[in-house]
């Protein structure tokens, strides 16, 4: 399907290069080494720390392979009129929720509510939610990926999302730092809403999924549109 | 038939994708631009936008990390 001057152009640009490429291989050798003794290393000291660790190396494989982003997703309805990595990550939120509440289900028949102890991340939401996340699109667009696509490139062996990292750790421990200011001025104030304690879960998962499901249809007809 | 080089080494991941567009819209048919760029997800995105709009699109990596990505205009 390639045209043949496209094949000419490549194979005579490759020959040029031929002498550059040096096998990595070793590296890669390397590394898996180092991560089953750590793995050894887990296991002896705390068992279900090697469980993360392997889970960890799951993830990071799956997202490298599957080229799953998280900042694509909301970056390429605008740019590209694609949305792909949009309508996957919705089908994973559907997934998270039923999971969730299979989860928190389970938990619920045994104890009262109590917001730190139950799975999953139960917090308030409020005007501290829209800051943080306006300042998170931008380091995130800066970055050039989210949290996971910058743990992931690195991982790959890019070195550039290093910096990134350093900017993860500056900026939880400004965070944490400066956490009394924002706790007084808005978080006190604002509310948690938790819905199972006005309705059914079951109730609760099924409306969430229809909202899903419909944003996913959105989606489907945004990008026939285009 | 002309060939353009587009280097766009150290840029974060979208902004290739955006300039290989913008640089092709200007090109005639039959030219090809290759992209030089060292992320990995630039090669993926720009063969799905090139299956989409038919454009040819080969990706090829020529040194350990940096991909050239060769883009030729129906």
């Amino acid at each position: 399907m390639i045209s043949n001057e496209m094949e000419a152009l490549i194979q005579q640009r490759q020959q040029k290069d031929e002498k550059k490429k040096k096998s990595q291989i070793p590296y890669a050798a390397a590394a898996l080494i180092a991560a089953a003794i750590l793995c050894l290393f887990f296991w002896k000291s705390n068992h279900i720390y090697a469980v993360y660790w392997v889970i960890g190396i799951g993830f990071g494989i799956a997202l490298r392979y599957s080229r799953f982003c998280f900042a694509g997703a909301f970056r390429d309805p605008f740019l590209l009129g694609n949305t792909r990595l949009l309508r996957g990550l919705l089908i994973a939120l559907m997934i998270s929720t039923v999971g969730f509440a299979v989860i928190q289900n389970g938990y619920l028949k045994n104890n009262t509510i109590d917001y730190t102890n139950i799975p999953g991340c139960v917090t308030s939401v409020g005007l501290h939610t829209i800051i943080g996340a306006f300042i998170f699109g931008i380091g995130m667009t800066i970055a050039g990926g989210c949290a996971s696509g910058v743990l992931m490139r690195m991982g790959e062996g890019h070195a550039l999302p290093l910096f990134a990292l350093l900017g993860f750790l500056i900026g939880t421990t400004l965070g944490a730092k400066d956490y009394p200011f924002w706790y007084d001025k808005i978080i006190k104030k604002a509310s948690t809403i938790y819905f199972p304690e006005y309705m059914d879960l079951k109730v609760v998962v099924i409306i969430q999924l229809i909202i899903l499901m419909c944003l996913y249809r959105l989606a489907v007809w945004y990008e026939e549109k285009r | 038939m002309e060939v353009r080089d587009l280097d766009c080494l150290y840029e974060a991941c979208p902004i290739p994708m955006i300039k290989a567009i913008k640089e092709l819209r200007t090109m005639n048919s039959e030219d090809i631009l290759v992209l030089h760029s060292d992320q990995s997800c630039v090669g993926v995105i720009v063969k799905e936008w090139g299956q989409e709009n038919n454009y040819e699109v080969k990706v090829t990596e020529m040194e350990n990390g940096e991909w050239q990505i060769f883009i030729q205009k129906p």
